[in-house]
């Protein structure tokens, strides 16, 4: 079974990025937005496996996803990968649902690892 | 003199993201100082050539008063791939507020309004530019931080004499804490042979992703 994932962030270069350290197969399945509104239009109308977010992004942020998608009950499963690395970024979006956070930039192991630890490949 | 150095698109969404990275970091420091969350806005970045920096600034910075630090940075001390001097500017700063941030117990006087300046700037300029320098697998050393000017108005900012560099990269920092707001430019001033050095390993990074 193919797992279908959503990569959202508004830089070109860290989606990119993502998508080259993404296990085998998975950057073919995989789909690609640029701010938090357009992952949730995506994410309301197909069925989506897990999603990867930024946090600081234009028009809606990741923060505010991650509210809107636990007010909805999605029950999407999210990976954070953000810039911000203050503890209190990590825990406010553990606190709105999100499985984990990865520091920015990604490497392959870290995803892997987390990947990994949430049972996940 | 100094025409003829644009950004591609690419270009430009490479070195804010890189930027970005050296904002988180900046972002996590001044989240200690102020022992608080700190929230960052999307580092907007614009290439200005030096020629017209003074018309640009005003346009990108429209404070009344600003205070500014400048600090120097170079990657080698002969021949260096990359070096410059960085100007973090702070517009209109009410320096009680910051001062009652940093929960600083003493009157704020003009040796404190400049403390606060020195230390805020040396976070942001530090963190910035170790981003960058990780992103590209470069070393910067930096020259101490000195302050240009507390409360001066825009034009006052750089002397004729001073425009020694062709370029500037111009970051927008917005941070807030708490309900107060605080605005800041990060300016990057670069001759023309690091803008290229910095050119030809953003297309290596292009190319490889």
């Amino acid at each position: 079974m193919t797992i279908s994932i959503l990569i959202c962030d508004d830089s070109n270069m860290a989606r990119k990025q993502l998508k080259r350290v993404l296990p085998q197969g998975w950057a073919d399945s995989s789909q690609l937005v640029k701010n938090g509104q357009e992952a949730l239009d995506v994410l309301r109308t197909e069925k989506i496996d897990l999603l990867f977010l930024d946090l600081t992004m234009p028009v809606l942020d990741g923060f505010s996803v991650l509210e809107i998608m636990q007010a909805e009950a999605m029950g999407i499963k999210t990976i954070v990968i953000s810039a911000d690395i203050q503890s209190e970024a990590k825990k406010r979006v553990e606190a709105a649902g999100a499985l984990d956070f990865i520091r920015k930039p990604v490497s392959e192991d870290t995803l892997i690892e987390i990947l990994n630890k949430h049972h996940l490949l | 003199m100094n025409s003829g150095i644009n950004f591609t698109y690419d270009q430009q969404d490479y070195l804010q993201e890189i930027c970005n990275i050296g904002m988180g970091q900046a972002g996590q420091s001044l989240s200690v100082l102020f022992e608080q969350y700190v929230t960052l806005s999307v580092p907007s970045i614009e290439i200005i050539s030096a020629k017209n920096l003074i018309t640009t600034l005003k346009r990108l910075i429209p404070a009344e008063r600003i205070s500014a630090v400048r600090q120097g940075f170079y990657t080698h001390v002969i021949d260096p791939n990359i070096c410059g001097e960085s100007i973090t500017i702070f517009s209109n700063t009410d320096f009680v507020q910051l001062a009652q941030l940093i929960d600083l117990d003493e009157d704020v006087t003009f040796e404190v309004e400049q403390e606060m300046l020195l230390e805020i700037s040396n976070i942001i300029n530090g963190a910035c530019l170790s981003g960058i320098a990780d992103q590209i697998s470069e070393h910067f050393f930096s020259t101490p931080p000195s302050i240009i000017g507390q409360s001066i108005i825009i034009e006052n900012l750089l002397n004729k004499e001073h425009l020694i560099w062709d370029h500037a990269l111009s970051i927008k920092i917005q941070y807030s804490v708490d309900k107060y707001s605080f605005q800041c430019d990060l300016l990057l001033l670069m001759p023309d042979s690091s803008v290229k050095f910095l050119q030809n390993v953003l297309n290596r990074l292009i190319d490889e992703v």
